[in-house]
């Protein structure tokens, strides 16, 4: 920088323009951090509930894309009754994730139901890679989604805990 | 102190199985309350870098629905390019001072994933509007991801 601070020429006039950007972007970044501060949570809720009582809620009615891969990768369940169940559970965690005052047991429900659909992964791995262990097929790239869904679970409920407490 | 009380807290502090589950229940809450922003954090992650190579090398099982929408892009550039964002979203989560631009950047490629259950309901969902296929399942999740990245993105600040 120039030490003439009053001086036109360009090069100054550019090291603030510079700088103004930048502040520009830092504010847009704060903003934005505060906003996903106090919204974030609850998109990640309201969405984690659509997705469990949507995907579940079809189960029972036979609507559901995910039979065969359930079917065939927990085989040791009787598919006939253990499907219809599966759903029902799934909805109900989302049905939990829409109150502060069940938001708790609905994930302890999913996180029983989320160890339990990792398990195709291994036991019907024709059926989820194409090749393993690094080329899901469609079906495996939806489970491995789970992990998200799973983590997602468990920061709404630390969140929530957290807002309890306060 | 009473017999009673004493009574109480040694029930509380007790070996039965109630007691056991509450331990289990409390050494789980501290875990969730220690650790959950971290794997939410590192899952998507992994989810967005793996899926982004696959993406980019043509290799995605889902990435073509998404292609056939952006026709007037030949599907290998759109690919290289769709798989390239989503490694940069991944890649912009690993760093603090960029988790704002990760969400942004998802929120980019959440709409650019999103548009075939729109153009193709006839492939994303087998009984339309309620009953989606493999692929509309799979699209869907997307909002969680969403949601996840956005609560990331809101609980770390640049400046630790």
């Amino acid at each position: 920088m120039s030490a003439d601070l009053n001086s036109d020429q360009p090069t100054n006039a550019g090291v603030a323009f510079v700088a103004s950007v930048q502040n520009k972007l830092r504010g847009a970044d704060r903003r934005l951090q505060s906003w996903f501060e106090s919204h974030g949570v609850t998109v990640l809720r309201y969405s984690l509930a659509m997705v469990f009582f949507w995907f579940g809620i079809v189960k029972p009615f036979g609507v559901s894309p995910a039979d065969p891969v359930v079917e065939a990768g927990i085989f040791f369940l009787p598919f006939e009754i253990f499907f219809p169940i599966l759903g029902w559970w799934e909805a109900l965690v989302g049905l939990g994730l829409l109150f502060k005052r069940t938001v708790r047991f609905a994930v302890y429900l999913m996180v029983f139901q989320m160890l339990g659909t990792m398990i195709p992964l291994i036991t019907a791995p024709a059926m989820t890679f194409t090749s393993i262990p690094f080329i899901p097929s469609e079906v495996g790239a939806y489970i491995i989604k789970n992990w998200v869904l799973l983590s997602g679970g468990l920061v709404v409920l630390a969140m929530m805990e957290r807002e309890g407490k306060q | 102190m009473s017999l009673e009380s004493d009574g109480e807290a040694s029930y509380a502090r007790g070996d039965g199985p109630l007691a056991f589950a509450r331990d289990v229940e409390r050494q789980f809450l501290a875990f969730v309350e220690d650790h959950s922003i971290k794997l939410l954090r590192y899952s998507l992650v992994v989810v967005f870098v793996w899926f982004g190579i696959l993406t980019a090398t043509g290799m995605s099982p889902t990435a073509g629905l998404v292609a056939e929408a952006f026709q007037f892009v030949p599907a290998d550039v759109f690919f290289v390019g769709l798989g390239v964002w989503e490694i940069a979203v991944g890649l912009a989560l690993l760093f603090r001072r960029t988790l704002r631009l990760a969400a942004v950047l998802l929120v980019g490629y959440a709409a650019v994933a999103m548009v075939p259950l729109v153009l193709f309901p006839g492939e994303t969902f087998s009984y339309f509007p309620y009953g989606p296929s493999f692929e509309g399942v799979y699209i869907l999740k997307d909002w969680v991801l969403l949601g996840g990245a956005m609560t990331v993105a809101g609980t770390l600040d640049s400046s630790t």
